[in-house]
């Protein structure tokens, strides 16, 4: 019998045989919701960034301790960064494994940065790395011509992390991608099917040395099933019948019978990055700074916030504090420039020649009335969520805009074209590197990338001290705020919902669900 | 008899080739490049380069499109962008969950909405007709994703009855099929109770009843066969809207279907997949119309030797 014959009558025998309610299960297994459905588990050849699925199997070499703004170890022992700044020195701890007993030694990591580099469809993460020399067992070298400020942010993420080459090699990568091996707190109980619950089981060789967890490894649970539900509404049901322990992804509405319930504890992550309003600058009537900083006094954030109903905070800096290199002094340079000031909006706009003479409502030039459009995309909650409200925020100082929504790819392209005047519109990334993929030539939604900006964010990528790039960013920051190409203006939050029964969730920064002192005391 | 269904089988093929070209061409008309669905901003040119390689997207629509169909031919769909596996086995392992869910929805209407329209007609214009159609009415008019927020609400977070989500057991199918099946119900119930007293003004059934048969024999042995003959043709055209529905409720009760897929698909311009996927529900469709066909000629004789 082939496996694609097998496959119906393995789905009705899995409908006949499979537990009904995970609270039948022992106090040791924990059921999370997430919301977000893995291609394939193989982190690193998967397309799908780093979801909570291979945060579970994987085992970041370092993390980002936010309260200190400095990278610690995870997997490695220790690592330290050359005074250039250039050469990167990684230790691993004395024996340690992936998941299957294959050991985790320093020719294992160089193979499993040489495999990101050739499958991985994010390999430019590892942009102007060099040669990777083994040392000793426990101990590789890295070189990369550019720093590692780039590198550091994939370091601790799942795509990022060792996964056994050697599996991969023998199993090859179609068959690594259902049944991957790392050295996670837990590990693959059955080689998943797409669709179905991924059911994992305690990883007992698995160590960590993030200080940001009192247990160390291995984890408290002995399993875990993780469950893919892509409706954020379901998630909330599940979570409030009692038959999952944990939603990643809470949607906001969940908030107005949850937050005030003792049978719910609610964690709000901001994600690093934000969305903002960004004005096509190519283009008139945007290609004028004074007309985008006028309609920046017309953002009402808290008025946002409420519409999102707790899934958006109020954002002010292009470099948020869930990301590295962030400094309060750019919100508040922000706000100082353009607080909430409709009346002010309006007349800036007036001295700009823009004036309601026909009593429409909008606000006119030469006869030219300022009409545009307000481009977003479907597919972001916080983008469909807070149009209208910008739309009405906008109509109260004369300027009237029609909202177009398309699908996500095709809102990158139009932008990326140049096809639009105003768009919802953002990013999500740790290291404020991002910026470069913002504002430079041939990566600028906005159309504004200035030859001066592209140097001073070039020259902040590579720097190696982090007080001196932290103050990089807020130069540049302020030079953004200047000019105005976009307005920032929520940072998304990540809504974690776990019944109390669950106790010692941490959550490390930016946005990682760590379960290390998870225990289910009922 | 089978002459015209080989024929029909025949003719049905420029359809679903047509489906195809029109599926490739939308696909690729609408804008937005999967590439970038994958990679996002931080991409290198080099690596969107190399993606798009990867992806075939960097030949000609015209190539692609018939590079696509020279696999589909062999059972080839290509590899899909999400799972990086064989089209083929992507689908095939979620085939069997939406057959499941379709068919019991199916198997709803059915055994639900011929009774139903049956005892509505036998009763017409009395309270039972009244009770019986208002129901069917309001099933019909509600909106399937509404109903499955609502039975869940009620059903499995309120009552605990049933899961909310998932598909682990048998009780896992019970919701999802419910939202997907009982608007049909209401559908079939009407058109039912709508066949059966148009088919019991005829004169043959009144002659029935002037031979003196019994009420039960003349409507379950002459008029249901009769009036069966446009439901069924109808319950069978509806197969598809079933595919269709089941796009919104695999999706709210996290059931590992096609249309489950479909939406994910979508979302990460999963080409391949799509693609598939959309000539399977122009082969479903076909084949639902064939047997519908083949259900009306085996229930009236009239069909089957070709005078209907």
């Amino acid at each position: 019998m082939t496996g694609r014959r097998r496959l119906p009558l393995i789905a009705i025998l899995a409908m006949t045989t499979a537990p009904a309610f995970a609270q039948e299960a022992t106090r040791t297994h924990l059921v999370i919701a997430d919301q977000f459905v893995p291609d394939i588990l193989d982190g690193q050849q998967s397309t799908a960034g780093y979801p909570l699925s291979h945060e579970l199997i994987s085992q970041p070499l370092v993390r980002y301790d936010a309260a200190t703004g400095v990278f610690v170890p995870d997997l490695l022992e220790s690592f330290a960064i050359s005074e250039d700044g250039l050469t990167m020195t990684m230790v691993l701890p004395e024996g340690r494994s992936y998941s299957n007993g294959n050991p985790l030694d320093a020719a294992a990591l160089k193979a499993a940065m040489e495999r990101y580099v050739a499958v991985s469809p994010y390999a430019f993460d590892y942009d102007g790395m060099g040669e990777i020399r083994v040392i000793d067992a426990r101990t590789i070298e890295v070189d990369n011509a550019i720093g590692f400020n780039v590198m550091l942010p994939a370091f601790m993420t799942s795509f990022g992390a060792p996964w056994d080459v050697s599996v991969a090699a023998e199993v090859g990568d179609a068959a690594f991608a259902s049944n991957p091996v790392a050295s996670g707190p837990f590990m693959i109980d059955t080689p998943w099917t797409p669709g179905l619950d991924l059911e994992l089981v305690r990883n007992d060789s698995y160590r960590t040395a993030m200080p940001m967890v009192e247990n160390r490894g291995p984890a408290h649970l002995e399993r875990v099933t993780t469950r893919f539900i892509a409706d954020p509404q379901t998630r909330a049901n599940e979570l409030e019948a009692g038959s999952v322990d944990i939603v990643f992804g809470l949607p906001g509405a969940a908030l107005r019978y949850m937050a005030d319930d003792p049978a719910y504890q609610i964690l709000s992550v901001p994600l690093p990055g934000q969305t903002g309003l960004t004005f096509n600058t190519a283009r008139a009537p945007f290609d004028d700074p004074a007309l985008r900083q006028a309609l920046a006094l017309a953002m009402d954030r808290d008025q946002m916030v409420l519409a999102l109903e707790g899934a958006a905070a109020a954002e002010w800096a292009f470099v948020t504090s869930a990301m590295i290199a962030h400094s309060p002094d750019a919100a508040a340079h922000m706000q100082s420039l353009y607080p909430f000031d409709p009346a002010a909006a309006q007349a800036a706009l007036a001295a700009l020649g823009w004036s309601d003479d026909d009593g429409d409502g909008v606000v006119s030039r030469d006869g030219t009335p300022l009409s545009v459009e307000l481009l977003i995309d479907s597919s972001s909650a916080i983008s469909t969520g807070v149009a209208p409200v910008i739309q009405a925020q906008l109509a109260a100082v004369g300027v009237e805009a029609q909202i177009a929504m398309v699908d996500g790819a095709a809102h990158y392209d139009t932008m990326d074209a140049g096809n639009y005047d105003l768009s919802l519109s953002g990013y999500i990334w740790v290291d404020p590197d991002i910026l470069t993929y913002r504002f430079t030539e041939g990566s600028a939604p906005s159309q504004y990338a200035p030859p001066e900006l592209a140097a001073a964010l070039d020259s902040a990528r590579g720097v190696a001290d982090p007080a001196a790039r932290t103050a990089a960013y807020l130069d540049i920051q302020k030079g953004l705020m200047d000019d105005l190409p976009m307005v920032p203006l929520l940072s998304e939050m990540l809504l974690i919902g776990a019944r109390s029964w669950v106790q010692g969730i941490e959550i490390v920064a930016p946005d990682r669900l760590i379960l290390n002192d998870v225990m289910i005391v009922e | 008899m089978l002459t015209t269904f080989l024929w029909r089988l025949v003719l049905s093929i420029p359809v679903i080739l047509g489906v195809t070209v029109i599926a490739f061409l939308i696909l690729y008309l609408t804008p937005g490049d999967p590439v970038d669905a994958i990679l996002g901003p931080r991409a290198t040119d080099e690596a969107r380069a190399a993606m798009r390689a990867t992806l075939g997207l960097d030949r000609p629509v015209a190539l692609q499109y018939l590079h696509w169909l020279g696999g589909a031919l062999t059972g080839d769909f290509g590899t899909s962008v999400m799972t990086q596996t064989p089209v083929v086995d992507t689908i095939g392992a979620r085939l069997p969950y939406t057959l499941l869910l379709t068919g019991t929805a199916f198997a709803i209407s059915i055994l639900i909405g011929i009774p139903l329209g049956i005892l509505a007609a036998r009763h017409q214009n009395r309270a039972l007709d009244h009770v019986s159609m208002g129901a069917a009415m309001t099933l019909y008019s509600t909106p399937d994703f509404w109903l499955a927020l609502m039975l869940t609400i009620v059903f499995a977070v309120g009552l605990g009855w049933f899961p909310v989500s998932g598909a682990r057991g048998w009780e896992h199918l019970v919701l999802p099929a419910l939202a997907l099946g009982l608007p049909q119900v209401g559908a079939v119930a009407r058109l039912m109770r709508a066949e059966m007293l148009g088919t019991m003004r005829d004169e043959y059934v009144l002659t029935a009843r002037a031979k003196g048969l019994s009420d039960g024999r003349v409507v379950y042995g002459h008029v249901l066969r009769n009036a069966a003959v446009p439901v069924v043709t109808w319950l069978f055209l509806a197969l598809p809207w079933l595919f269709g529905g089941a796009v919104v409720i695999e999706n709210i009760f996290a059931w590992p279907g096609m249309g489950q897929l479909m939406f994910q698909a979508i979302l990460r311009k999963d080409f391949p997949v799509i693609q598939a996927l959309l000539l399977i529900i122009a082969v479903l469709t076909v084949l639902s119309n064939l047997a519908g066909d083949a259900a009306a000629a085996a229930i009236d004789p009239r069909i089957r030797e070709g005078q209907g």
